[in-house]
């Protein structure tokens, strides 16, 4: 585990503190000394990190502990140590506002104010502007400009980034300034050190030169000496010493050079500097050797000086020359001086060449950053979270440039947000608006429903109301989704007319529509109700259709019936269904009795659960008879609940339930086999063979598996399937052609006999029959019912017959109950007939009973009343 | 924070320019060799001294010294090994010079104090005032003292050792039989003229006589009785002084009156026992000499008076000078001491106003010689030697006996040359020396 983890956050950062103080102390006070006396201190780097580290107290508390100690130590002098905690005080606040102006900072201080007063100070202490004060301030502006360049790398790209906060990726400008100081410092550091290194070594070669022919000069003078002058210049003999110190002031008239010949015990015999004649003298006492080429020695001076330069500056470059034939000792001592201002003075120009490189492409950089990269930044944080601000709506604002390119960026930029705006809008609309109809759709409502219950006050009331188009789906099984879709977007704009602040209309799937009105009472509900009602019933003109649609609404009010959505829609639901079955067109307040329902509807679906495993289930069977002879030619078979506690069921009261819940599915493959192992039985059991006919529901017979099914069933049971009729309703026939047709044939070719259950109550015709391998169509009661009397009903049954007779269809008529009916039937020639009239539907024991006599009497018996 | 920052910053100013305030410095004046204390000269000699042996003395000087004398030394000096050489007095600074290079400088050098020009402007000679010499040539007259001193007059760098003036020992008798003035003083006046003297050392010449032994010796007792420069460096041997004693040398020549042979060479016959020389110039020192050579069989003939022509000169002097790298300086002090003692006596008895009786001799009859000595001892001018007298004599001597029989060469023109040639090519050692001159 890395031992950071075991180091509080605060600890960490007071040892780098520490560090980093130490560390700037120490390298104040051990600069790099360069060559003659040029000293470069790194101590500004670290220093620099701390600013970037730390607070303003705590770098400004650092720069007086640092340069405090180094003045104590007599590392720099007062005068300096103020002027470099100004600097880091001035660089602190300046990178508060800006952090990531360090270079620009630091240039600004020591141009405008650390420069200035360093010239200042020097200017007093020396009584004017020096070289050696030039050079000094140029280097001090130069070294705080690296630095601070080498710290801003290492806290953009370095391993500092992190520590300094930085966000993840850079920013041009940076890159820009970065690139093009490094472009120009790298080149300017190697040329200067190859120049410092040139330099150096000419200077070496100039005295050299110099010493050289100057030492000729004085060897070919000490040789044309007789013995005797030798011994008197030794012994300082004045003629001797004066015209040796004549040619000697000769010799280094030019060069400056100055010129001391002593004997091997290092008195002085001769000199172009006076005051040393008759003395003792040693070369390097008083100072030091600083460095050593090729003989030649470079002397610089002991003793405290303002700075390294002002010590070279006093500094010598000095050859010795031993003669011992002639027992003499020559030594030549150059003063630094000329070297180091022609140093200096080349130095200095090329310092200021830097400088005003590095200070021109700052302040490019800055205006570049005022033309083009503020713009920039400024669409970057214009651009920055656009999904959000324009999903919150909000306004953006898209700033104008100078620039072509940034204004077009802007400009592109503005469009694709604009198109955003559009795309969200539509999304938007997509996800909260339906979109056949343009109403606010179930996501909306769910919304705005959690708006108001959260906004709700104890005063606050709205009502909800919850509808339905009666029949919408027998519209759209017959005259196909087109028109059901056009029914629906005419109901939606009748019901948008509605819409107000207060009242606000979904459709929430299908049919089925919501309209909230907020602080809406029972009364103006009802209201609203009545209206939509009205709306609704109007008839609908859709191509060459006349559509008559109603509604059922049921009405749910808040506080009143609940507090949730959840709750007050299921009951408003209940309440459509409550009205639904009042007669539809209508609308239905939730009472607390209709939660009896709810829960009946809850109860009989978990009831069904069992219902299979229970036995409570039973089959009963009604015959169908021949329309002429009135014997059974078929039977169709039905389903009975006999709950154990509830006694018998009907099914219209759990087949909507099992629709819905699917359990249809089990239930309905449980009816048809026993439906055919009835049939198979009393076929064994000697009766005749007549099919057996079975309701097949929309989910059985979309049920992918229906057919392997019915086979199955078949084979289990052992019935043949010409022996089995599956009615199904008209509504199969307008879904899904292709796959109707399908099922259809195979259950054709299966043998197995189809018959349109209910005709007449749905939306197709005979001709689109045509297509499909029906065999039977069997009329439904409502049309059966009083067809003696009803002109209507006569009119359609006798279409009917006529129509299904012209394509080969058997007719069956259902329900049939009085004479009247059947004579009505039997002289329009239907096929067969079915209904209480004839026999009633009971259970298979009863049945067989039933059908035992008829086989006995060979007559119709009626049906014994249940 | 502003406000702040700008207070901040005005007393940074403000702070800058008093810290700045009346903190001029005086401007470094840092240069190598410096910036520690300076050993003295002394401790480096003593230093040197110390790793030499310190068991010998070595004593040069440019005549053989007496038995007597160094006897005396090793009485003074018993514990010390000590080593004479002489060397030719022409070479002598040659010689030290080059025993100096080889590091064989002698402890006591003893030296004609007409060479002390080449020494008296280096440290080759040590301050003898560190031993309190000066107390010695207290009673010394002020014109002797100055060639002992080194060239600024600071330094006792050397004692007398010897200091014999020069002067002319003549037949008395021969002079009275010529009928030229016999007495010293009277003959001595009368040979100031150059014609006088010429015809005299005519007159012997006819009768196979010599006044002279060397054709130019006239110059020569010019050049020794001269200063080679004045105190302002003007070359001094373009003088009348010159210019006569070279024509005399010419005339001289051209009529043979010089007798061309060494007087002191004892192998054979000196013309002075021959008594073909009846005149010479010498020092006081030849006294014993003359003796020898005369060997008593002359005495009372001989007279001596000074130089003709009005020169007053020393000749064959002796100083005795310790070298600044003698290894053993005290002992060396002993013999230089001792020399320069017993000298001091003999010239204090001399110097006595009483009659003294130092250098008289039968020899030369009734002749007070002491006084002569007293007499001829203030008369002898300043010495003023300088550093470049050597090399000046050395030129200007080569020149002149260029063309000193060139009597087509007026003689002062020939002077003149030479001392343009001298000038020439000392020109610089003179321009060097001359400042030097100018702020003794």
């Amino acid at each position: 585990m890395p031992i950071k983890n075991f180091i509080p956050k605060w600890a960490m950062r007071f040892f780098i503190y520490i560090a980093l103080v130490a560390l700037s102390l120490f390298l104040l006070t051990q600069p790099i000394i360069l060559f003659a006396g040029i000293s470069l201190s790194l101590a500004t780097i670290s220093l620099l990190v701390i600013i970037c580290l730390y607070r303003i107290r705590e770098t400004i508390l650092a720069a007086f502990v640092i340069y405090g100690c180094a003045v104590l130590m007599s590392a720099i002098n007062l005068q300096m140590g103020v002027i470099y905690i100004l600097a880091v005080a001035f660089i602190s606040y300046r990178m508060k506002n800006n952090p990531n102006g360090l270079i620009q900072n630091t240039l600004l201080f020591w141009l405008l104010i650390g420069g200035p007063l360093m010239a200042i100070t020097f200017t007093i202490a020396n009584g004017e502007m020096a070289q050696i004060s030039i050079f000094i301030i140029l280097k001090e502006i130069i070294t705080a400009l690296i630095s601070s360049l080498f710290v801003d790398i290492l806290f953009t790209y370095g391993p500092l980034k992190q520590m300094g906060g930085s966000k993840k990726g850079f920013r041009f400008n940076c890159i820009m300034i970065h690139t093009t100081l490094v472009a120009i410092t790298i080149p300017y550091l190697i040329y200067m050190s190859f120049n410092g290194y040139k330099n150096t070594l000419g200077i070496i070669d100039l005295a050299d030169g110099t010493f050289v022919s100057q030492m000729q000069a004085i060897e070919s003078h000490l040789k044309n000496h007789t013995n005797t002058d030798l011994f008197a210049l030794k012994h300082h003999g004045v003629v001797q010493v004066s015209r040796l110190n004549q040619i000697l002031g000769e010799i280094s008239a030019d060069s400056g050079t100055e010129i001391v010949i002593t004997n091997l015990y290092d008195m002085v015999i001769g000199s172009n500097l006076e005051p040393l004649r008759g003395e003792n003298f040693v070369w390097y006492r008083g100072g030091s050797v600083a460095a050593e080429f090729s003989n030649i020695f470079y002397w610089v001076p002991n003793g405290e000086f303002k700075s390294q330069l002002e010590k070279w500056s006093y500094a010598y470059v000095i050859r010795e020359k031993v003669f011992y034939d002639m027992q003499l000792k020559v030594v030549i001592m150059m003063p630094f001086e000329s070297f180091l201002s022609n140093l200096l003075s080349l130095y200095i120009s090329q310092l200021w060449v830097y400088l005003f490189f590095c200070s021109g492409m700052i302040f490019l950089s800055i205006l570049f950053e005022h033309i083009f990269f503020k713009p920039l930044a400024k669409l970057a944080d214009t651009t920055t979270g656009i999904p959000a601000r324009l999903a919150g709506q909000n306004q953006i604002e898209w700033n104008k440039s100078s620039i072509v390119e940034i204004d077009t960026l802007a400009c592109n930029f503005k469009t694709v947000a604009d198109n955003l705006k559009s795309m969200f809008h539509r999304t938007h609309r997509l996800a909260y608006y339906d979109l056949l109809t343009g109403l606010p759709n179930r996501l909306s409502m769910q919304d705005a429903l959690n708006s108001l219950f959260q906004c709700s006050s104890k005063d606050s009331f709205f009502a909800l109301l919850f509808f339905d188009l009666d029949r919408f789906k027998q519209v759209n099984d017959s005259l196909g989704h087109a028109v059901g879709d056009r029914l629906l977007k005419e109901i939606s704009a009748r019901l948008a007319t509605i819409e107000s602040d207060t009242i606000r209309v979904f459709r929430i799937s299908g049919d089925e529509f919501v309209v909230i009105g907020e602080q809406m009472d029972q009364e103006w509900a009802e209201c609203i109700a009545q209206h939509i009602l009205g709306l609704i019933r109007k008839p609908v003109y859709i191509d060459q259709h006349e559509l008559h649609i109603t509604s059922s609404i049921g009405i749910a009010l808040y506080p009143k019936d609940g507090d949730n959505a959840e709750t007050l829609m299921r009951f408003a639901d209940a309440s459509m269904y409550i009205a639904k079955e009042e007669g539809r067109n209508t609308y239905s307040f939730y009472t607390e009795s209709f939660q009896t329902r709810l829960n009946e509807q809850l109860w009989l679906e978990n009831q069904l659960r069992k219902v299979l495993d229970t036995k409570q289930l039973t089959i009963y069977y009604q015959a169908i008879v021949d329309g002429v002879t009135s014997e059974i030619q078929g039977i169709e078979a039905l389903i009975r609940w006999n709950h154990p506690q509830k006694g018998f069921i009907s099914p219209s009261q759990f087949i909507p339930v099992a629709e819905q819940s699917g359990l249809i599915i089990p239930v309905g493959k449980w009816v048809l086999r026993e439906a055919c192992l009835q049939n198979k039985k009393w076929q064994d059991a000697g009766f005749p063979k007549i099919r057996v006919a079975v309701n097949l529901s929309a989910r059985q017979f979309y049920n992918e598996r229906i057919i392997e099914e019915i086979r199955m069933i078949l084979d289990e049971t052992g019935l043949e399937p010409r022996y089995l009729e599956l009615e199904i309703t008209e509504g199969f026939m307008i879904k899904d052609v292709d796959y109707v047709n399908k099922v259809l044939r195979q259950l054709k070719d299966m043998g197995v006999t189809i018959s349109i259950d209910d005709f007449g109550t749905g939306y197709s015709s005979l001709k689109q029959l045509k297509h499909f391998p029906i065999s039977v169509v069997k009329i439904d009661k409502s049309f059966v019912r009083s067809v003696g009397t009803n002109r209507n009903n006569s009119s359609i049954v006798k279409a009917i017959i006529a129509l299904a007779h012209g394509m080969n269809l058997k007719v069956v008529a259902e329900g049939i109950e009085i004479e009247s009916e059947r004579s009505f039937l039997k002289r329009y020639h239907c096929d067969e007939m079915q209904g209480h009239y004839f026999y009633q539907p009971m259970n298979k024991e009863s049945f067989t009973q039933m059908w035992e006599q008829c086989m006995d009497n060979s007559k119709v018996i009626e049906g014994v009343i249940f | 924070m502003k406000k702040y920052i700008l207070f901040l910053i005005y007393s940074t100013m403000l702070l800058l320019i008093a810290c700045n305030y009346g903190e001029k410095r005086e401007p470094i004046v840092i240069r190598p060799g410096h910036g520690v204390e300076m050993p003295e000269q002394n401790n480096i000699l003593e230093d040197y001294s110390e790793i030499k042996k310190i068991e010998e003395l070595t004593i040069w000087s440019f005549y053989e010294i007496s038995e007597e004398i160094k006897e005396l030394i090793h009485k003074g000096i018993s514990n010390s090994i000590i080593n004479y050489r002489v060397i030719s007095p022409f070479e002598a600074t040659n010689v030290y010079s080059l025993a100096h290079s080889m590091g064989e400088l002698p402890d006591v050098f003893i030296l004609d104090p007409i060479l002390m020009g080449s020494f008296n402007s280096t440290n080759a000679f040590i301050d003898l005032n560190t031993f309190n010499a000066e107390s010695i040539i207290n009673e010394y007259p002020e014109n002797l003292k100055k060639a002992l001193r080194s060239l600024d007059g600071k330094k006792l760098i050397a004692l007398p050792v010897e200091l014999f003036p020069a002067v002319t020992f003549y037949r008395y008798d021969a002079m009275k039989a010529a009928g030229f003035p016999a007495d010293p003083e009277e003959l001595a006046v009368y040979m100031e003229n150059i014609n006088n003297w010429l015809q005299m050392a005519k007159t012997f010449r006819e009768n196979d006589k010599y006044m002279i032994s060397w054709t130019y010796e006239p110059l020569f007792y010019a050049d020794i009785s001269s200063n080679v420069f004045d105190s302002n460096l003007n070359f001094m041997r373009n003088t009348n002084l010159f210019v006569n004693m070279l024509e005399l040398g010419r005339t001289v020549d051209s009529l043979g009156l010089a007798h061309m042979v060494n007087l002191t060479d004892f192998n054979k016959e000196s013309s002075i026992e021959t008594g073909k020389t009846i005149m010479f110039q010498s020092t006081f020192s030849d006294i014993d000499t003359l003796k020898k050579l005369t060997n008593g069989k002359e005495d009372g003939k001989w007279r001596m008076t000074r130089l003709p022509f009005g020169i007053y000169s020393w000749a064959n002097s002796a100083v005795a000078a310790i070298s600044s790298e003698a290894s053993n300086k005290e002992a060396a002090w002993t013999v230089v001491e001792l020399l320069s003692n017993r000298h001091i006596e003999i010239i204090g008895e001399v110097m006595k106003p009483n009659d003294t009786n130092v250098y008289n001799d039968v020899l030369f009859g009734d002749q007070d010689i002491d006084r002569l000595y007293r007499m001829l001892i203030e008369r002898i001018p300043d010495y003023n030697l300088t550093p470049l007298d050597e090399k000046a004599r050395t030129i200007w001597w080569s020149e002149v006996f260029k063309d000193s029989s060139n009597i087509s060469v007026p003689a002062a023109t020939l002077l003149n040359n030479c001392s343009q040639t001298v000038l020439d090519q000392l020109d610089k050692d003179i321009e060097a020396l001359k400042p030097y001159m100018k702020s003794k």
